[in-house]
């Protein structure tokens, strides 16, 4: 029904320059929206999106306190193609930006080893890393509204996927519970496959010319 | 119409294009869920263990019947690098609790042990029903070294020694009925005694230090020093030094005519341990001993040392000493001295050391090679001994701390007798018999069980196997350690298995293995079939050790 209305509520005609707001998977960010013809959009814009969080797990017998944080952002230049003239686009890219997990593990209890105890502060502590090594990763998808066109102000959905690659997974660790990394490789075998992220934002734009 | 029519058309390409784009994308096709569940199930915390260079095996063994103890065993390290001892773990430790008469520790990685330099741990034993024992280990070089403590029960004696009890009344920490009481000449060996005797009025005060009451339950336990085992119960060996009244540790290899144990228990139960005034103690000794001042058999008035055995420093204290009278109609002389504490105590001498040089004729047998050493006085008494072991490879070994007074020394190498006279500076040949032909090189396969698909752990420090032909005693056993090249390591750096190669074991016969590791020993029989024999090994690597 949403796609039914934004595609009926389309304007016809080219207008101007146009600012789009949005809030998605890849965190909120602003763009610009430019008509190059009457059927094609340059968009250009950027996101940040940075969350942390803590949370303590038992491994074993171990009690530890993984502190994450989640950051991507960068920029992104995109194509919309209007094919049938309406609010549904068809969109391609490339975004450049970097999408990087961290988290840090650090052992908050003893821990009991057949009988010996390991202080907290003996065990020592692990990192890991998920990251992209790719740089530019290109983007298809779908989505609707034009703010290029008709109504000054409106709504954007947009629906697609980027291709990052498979993403690097790197463990680092010290004192005793260092060689807890060698598993590095595979954490990263398992995500392997994960060469694919869907995206997904919703946003408003104010045609601005 | 046509408008509509198409317009229609392309709402239904929209939906369907839509659908198709929105379901691929949130499908992520290509994706491997499990694969990345698989991983993340995988993940486990694997603790880094130092390998550790310098390793040390240490046999706790029953005195009266040579097989490894089965009490608990509480050891201690003291002595120049007492505070070097590290456990499994590389973190210093100053006791260790033993299960099963085998203990090992190791020594921190910073220290490098050689001839020149070498490494010395005075290693005490305590278990319940035991005197403590003690040895004094001296580490020469990396890799694994073995020493033994012998352990002997209370109240009892070995072959060759005697025995005696008697009881005495206290009360209000006085003494009210004396105690007199003599070990019986007839029942050592070489028909001497030790006797003790606390008269009436002595002040007798517990260990808690609180006057003793009641019944004084007094045991002697005396050790002529002629056989063998009597020797081994002398406590803390002969090599450990003699703590001087100013604390310094003069190193000189003990020997003894004679010790014995002196153990008084009041009413309560208590042990009493001091005596004001001072209380009357004798030993005698066998005519045969051999005074090194004077390089003959003592004499009529000669003096003798008198060392008491400190229990919690596993170390002998020298007492002053004691003027001997005889001999008495059985050659012996007696030597009687006044102490006001109890303990073991010995009469002897701690006099100067020379060397003696072993060199041994494998003659095809390439194991590692028990040898025992006893220095012997003029008739051929024990009065000092030392065991250790000889490497596979090694076929010489000198002994630096041989008593200069002996007048004769007798080597025994995996049951190979060799007596030499004026052994001092001097070379002892001994040649083994050649082996069974049934005699081969055994690999064995370490097994962690079916359930233990590797160990959570980078290696395993100071896992020692101790392995011996199925009747045979604990002396006789050899120990080999399994290091980080005998183990085999998964992609993760955790141990899957590994192996190690015991030398000169006999085909088709049965062995007895201990394998140790952080004080438990697990112990099982195995028939040697062959060249290559899988070792469960399960019991003694399991619980969080284990990635099941």
């Amino acid at each position: 029904m949403l796609f039914a209305f934004v595609s009926t509520a389309y304007a016809q005609e080219n207008r101007g320059l146009a600012l789009g707001l949005r809030a998605g998977t890849m965190g909120p960010g602003a763009e610009l929206m430019l008509p190059i013809g009457k059927k094609l959009t340059v968009r250009g814009g950027g996101t940040l999106f940075s969350i942390t969080r803590s949370r303590t797990e038992k491994d074993d017998d171990i009690e530890i306190r993984f502190d994450g944080d989640v950051t991507w952002g960068g920029f992104r230049a995109l194509l919309d193609v209007h094919p049938f003239g309406n609010s549904f686009r068809l969109t391609g890219g490339a975004y450049m930006d970097q999408r990087e997990v961290t988290a840090t593990g650090v052992p908050v209890s003893d821990f009991d080893l057949d009988g010996k105890i390991f202080t907290s502060d003996k065990l020592g502590s692990m990192t890991a890393a998920v990251s992209f090594d790719q740089s530019v990763s290109p983007y298809a998808g779908i989505g609707f509204g034009n703010a290029t066109r008709g109504s000054r102000v409106g709504f954007l959905l947009d629906i697609g996927v980027l291709y990052q690659g498979s993403p690097s997974f790197d463990m680092t660790g010290t004192g005793m519970i260092a060689p807890t990394a060698n598993f590095g490789p595979t954490m990263e075998a398992g995500l392997e496959t994960f060469k694919w992220m869907p995206l997904v934002s919703l946003g408003l734009s104010i045609r601005l010319l | 119409m046509g408008m509509m029519r198409c317009s229609t058309m392309n709402n239904r390409f929209i939906n369907t294009i839509s659908g198709a784009i929105l379901a691929g994308t949130l499908l992520i096709a290509g994706c491997d869920f499990d694969a990345a569940q698989d991983a993340f199930e995988q993940f486990d915390v694997i603790i880094a263990l130092e390998e550790i260079n310098t390793n040390v095996s240490v046999r706790f063994v029953d005195a009266q019947t040579d097989e490894f103890l089965n009490e608990q065993v509480s050891m201690r390290f003291l002595g120049n690098n007492g505070a070097d001892v590290i456990d499994i773990y590389s973190d210093p430790i100053s006791e260790l609790d033993v299960v099963g008469g085998i203990g090992g520790f190791g020594i921190k990685n910073a220290l490098v042990p050689s001839e020149s330099n070498p490494i010395e741990v005075r290693v005490v034993g305590q278990a319940q029903g035991f005197e403590t024992g003690s040895s004094t280990v001296t580490i020469s070089n990396t890799g694994l070294t073995e020493t033994t403590v012998f352990m002997v029960r209370q109240n009892q004696t070995v072959q060759g020694g005697a025995s005696a009890n008697a009881v005495g009344q206290a009360s209000g920490g006085t003494v009210q009925q004396a105690v007199q009481l003599s070990t019986a000449s007839g029942d050592a060996t070489n028909q001497a005694a030790a006797a003790v005797s606390v008269p009436v009025g002595t002040v007798a005060t517990t260990s808690a230090g609180q006057a003793a009451s009641g019944a004084l339950q007094t045991s002697i336990a005396f050790y002529t020093a002629p056989t063998t085992q009597t020797s081994q119960a002398f406590p803390g060996g002969y090599s450990g030094g003699v703590q001087q009244s100013s604390g310094v540790v003069t190193q000189a290899p003990i020997t003894t005519a004679g010790f014995m144990t002196v153990t008084v228990t009041d009413g309560s139960g208590n042990e009493v341990t001091s005596f004001s005034p001072p209380i009357e103690l004798s030993i005698d000794v066998p005519g045969t001993t051999l005074n090194p001042s004077t390089g003959q058999v003592i004499k009529n008035g000669e003096a003798i040392s008198i060392m008491s055995y400190d229990d919690d420093g596993g170390i002998w204290k020298d007492e002053g000493s004691a003027a001997v009278a005889g001999p008495d109609g059985n050659g012996n002389f007696r030597a009687t001295f006044m102490t006001n504490h109890l303990s073991t105590w010995s009469a002897g001498y701690a006099g100067t050391a020379c060397p003696v040089v072993v060199n041994v004729a494998r003659n095809g047998n390439i194991g590692a090679l028990n040898m025992t050493a006893e220095a012997l006085d003029a008739a051929g008494g024990i009065m000092w001994s030392g065991s250790r072991s000889m490497p596979s490879g090694s076929s010489s070994d000198t002994i630096d701390d041989f008593p200069a007074s002996a007048a004769s020394i007798s080597v025994s190498v995996d049951g190979t007798n060799t007596v030499v006279a004026s052994p001092c500076n001097n070379t002892v040949n001994v040649s083994l018999p050649a082996p069974a032909a049934s005699v081969i090189d055994v690999t064995f396969a370490l097994d962690f069980g079916p359930t233990c698909t590797a160990l959570r752990t980078t290696t395993i420090s100071s896992y020692t196997i101790n392995y011996r032909k199925e009747g045979q005693s604990a002396l006789q056993s050899g120990s080999v350690i399994v290091t980080n090249d005998n183990l085999t390591h998964d992609d993760l750096g955790r141990i899957t298995g590994g192996s190690v190669t015991i030398p000169g074991l006999e085909q088709g016969a049965t062995y007895i293995f201990s394998s140790s590791f952080d004080g438990q020993v697990e112990t099982r029989n195995e028939v040697i079939t062959g060249p290559s024999i899988t070792l469960d090994v399960s019991d003694d690597l399991d619980g969080d050790l284990c990635v099941e």
